[in-house]
């Protein structure tokens, strides 16, 4: 005779109960936001975008454009102005796409065989564990996913989507303008002789000037590649770094070791070049560890959200809730930062038993609001 | 402003006048094409991930509850893509000119489209495929139809046979688009968004992701009109039923 009564587990209840469910998956000790590198650029939308009734969940953004004041026109004593062309500003419309995570499932059969494996321990703790061991997975996924985007935006402007086992395709171009897309400069950044500091501030004088915005934050992203690769080994840096140190009598040798932390500190010294923030990302495919970042691609890009998440609804709870079949049950909840995923428990028949299933999905995609300042470098390619 | 591309496409723009415009039209009515047999029915069972639509139509159209398709998966069941069956009746032939027969209930051609004499067996290489050049909606004796032109003859064909989408155009052994019959649509899908594309590679495109369910049974005079090797794998066994 069994020791407990699964059908009363908590397990079953979330199944079947869904303020259970959801006050179960809001307990923030209970799941972690891992793959959360898109949080640190991007910020949910505060509203949802409507999904019409064509199928059509569409947005727009639109990014101001500017460009530098010019002085003043001399004239004669009341003399009148001329009047400058007026500036524009640059739009782009999208839409969202759908996504589910990989499910996990059982039948009535395993659902038995596991039960009596873990009967010996008393309780149902070991099958909520494992149940809640996959949830977090599912979250992982959605996040990964999700940061897979924002890197894949940052790095290039659009984003695909070509991981996972279904439908894979392009999804969305920001109109970043051309002459945002920029080279290393003279000399390619994987040469240790490059002057990679000269050129960065080279580069970053030019984008000011052309916008007119001298004093405005802006920060360099590096991803983790280009910075061990390319700043680690480089002459100027390790120079520069050399000289500072001499410069406050601490000690230096030339071929001293020097740590991430250290690079960028004293990097932030470096007139005339704004911050370096170094970018970590990496998710993992059915064929290994993917990044959303594109190879040997730096960002010059304003201080702050570099964008919002566009996310709309899902069918799949209105079409239950209206018209679901009462053989069938299923609970939803929102899980994830700002509720972005939806985690839904199902249970079906099948014969005379029961089957369950859970299952993740979210439709959300990252969207940039400053693409007219938005600069993307390709460092393994010098300048024509 | 309205933030749906499809109005901001049409909508942008300003004019600082008056406009006049007038349209009228019809909401057709309503056939059911399913059979709904007593019981416990497990029809709307939806495939795993859905597909992208991989033969859209070139315009504004409309696909029909009961119509079938394919869901093609690679060997593992994954990558899925959906190829709809298009089928156009025909009414006579002339040369390069078909016509086909138009009712509010058939798939809308479309320049570009490229099309064939149904094979006489499903999956089956068949005869002739070519393009056609241009449509146009008229009425023939008292029937309305479309008149196609295709830039080359095809198969001769006549009143009552159908034609299909092939794979591309071939002076012989054209390969039908649909090879298995194995999904049917649930409901209507209006697709009015154009261009479409079946391919992943455009970023401005319509792409029309869709997911079918495997099962249904369907009364055949309800539905799209079917050529003989798409009624020969008809799984029902009761006459005037087509069960997938």
């Amino acid at each position: 005779m069994a020791k407990y009564d699964f059908n009363n587990s908590a397990l079953v209840r979330f199944f079947e109960d869904q303020d259970f469910l959801q006050t179960f998956v809001n307990d923030i000790a209970m799941f972690r936001t891992n793959f959360g590198f898109w949080r640190n650029d991007f910020q949910v939308d505060g509203m949802p975008t409507p999904l019409d009734d064509k199928g059509l969940a569409a947005f727009t953004v639109a990014a101001r454009k500017v460009e530098p004041a010019v002085m003043m026109d001399m004239r004669a004593p009341l003399g009148g102005s001329k009047d400058l062309e007026k500036q524009g500003f640059s739009w782009y419309t999208g839409s969202i796409h759908h996504v589910i995570t990989p499910c996990w499932q059982e039948n009535a059969h395993e659902r038995e065989y596991r039960r009596k494996i873990y009967e010996q321990f008393g309780n149902d703790a070991n099958l909520m564990m494992q149940w809640s061991d996959s949830v977090q997975e599912k979250i992982d996924s959605a996040n990964s996913t999700l940061s897979n985007y924002c890197a894949q935006i940052l790095s290039t402007g659009e984003v695909k989507h070509e991981a996972g086992r279904g439908i894979k395709r392009n999804l969305l171009k920001v109109p970043i303008p051309a002459e945002n897309f920029s080279k290393a400069g003279k000399v390619v950044w994987t040469s240790p002789a490059c002057p990679i500091l000269d050129q960065m501030k080279e580069k970053e004088i030019y984008y000011r000037e052309l916008w007119g915005l001298e004093t405005e934050p802006f920060k360099w992203q590096i991803p983790y590649d280009v910075f061990t690769k390319c700043f680690l080994p480089n002459e100027q840096i390790r120079n520069w770094i050399k000289d500072v140190r001499t410069n406050r009598e601490l000690a230096t040798t030339d071929t001293m070791p020097f740590t991430t932390e250290e690079i960028q500190s004293y990097l932030s010294l470096y007139p005339g070049l704004s911050p370096i923030e170094i970018v970590v990302e990496k998710q993992y495919d059915h064929s290994g560890p993917v990044h959303g970042w594109k190879a040997n691609t730096v960002v010059f890009r304003p201080v702050g959200y570099a964008g919002v998440i566009k996310h709309t609804e899902d069918l799949d709870q209105y079409m239950y809730e209206n018209y679901g079949n009462s053989l069938v049950q299923k609970t939803f909840a929102k899980v994830g930062d700002a509720g972005l995923f939806t985690l839904m428990n199902i249970t079906r028949v099948d014969g005379d038993y029961k089957t369950w299933k859970t299952e993740l999905y979210g439709s959300f995609i990252p969207t940039l609001t400053e693409h007219p300042y938005h600069v993307i470098m390709d460092i393994s390619t010098a300048d024509d | 402003m309205s933030n749906n591309y499809y109005d901001a496409m049409y909508g942008g723009g300003a004019f600082l006048g008056a406009v006049q415009l007038q349209a009228s039209g019809e909401i057709g009515g309503y056939r059911n094409v399913f059979v709904n047999p007593d019981g416990i029915n497990n029809n709307l069972a939806h495939f795993p991930f859905g597909a992208q639509l991989a033969n859209p139509f070139k315009g504004a159209a409309k696909a029909y509850a009961g119509d079938l398709g394919e869901m093609r998966y690679n060997d593992k069941g994954e990558e899925p893509k959906y190829y709809l069956l298009k089928t156009y009746k025909v009414k006579s032939m002339s040369t390069t000119t078909v016509k086909i027969y138009r009712d509010g209930y058939s798939h809308i051609p479309f320049v570009g489209d490229i099309l064939m004499k149904a094979p006489d067996t499903l999956g089956a290489n068949g005869g002739k495929a070519y393009t056609v050049t241009a449509v146009v909606a008229e009425e023939d004796t008292g029937k309305k139809v479309w008149t196609l032109t295709f830039n080359t003859e095809i198969d001769t064909v006549s009143d009552g046979d159908v034609l299909v989408e092939a794979e591309a155009e071939a002076a012989s052994e054209a390969k039908m688009m649909v090879k298995v019959i194995n999904s049917v649509l649930p409901s209507d899908y209006d697709m009015p968004f154009a261009p479409s594309t079946g391919a992943g590679t455009s970023f401005t495109d319509a792409k029309y992701d869709i997911d079918p369910v495997m099962h249904g049974i369907m009364y055949i005079h309800r539905m799209s009109p079917m050529p003989k090797c798409v009624l020969d794998v008809n799984k029902s066994r009761v006459n005037g039923w087509y069960e997938v």
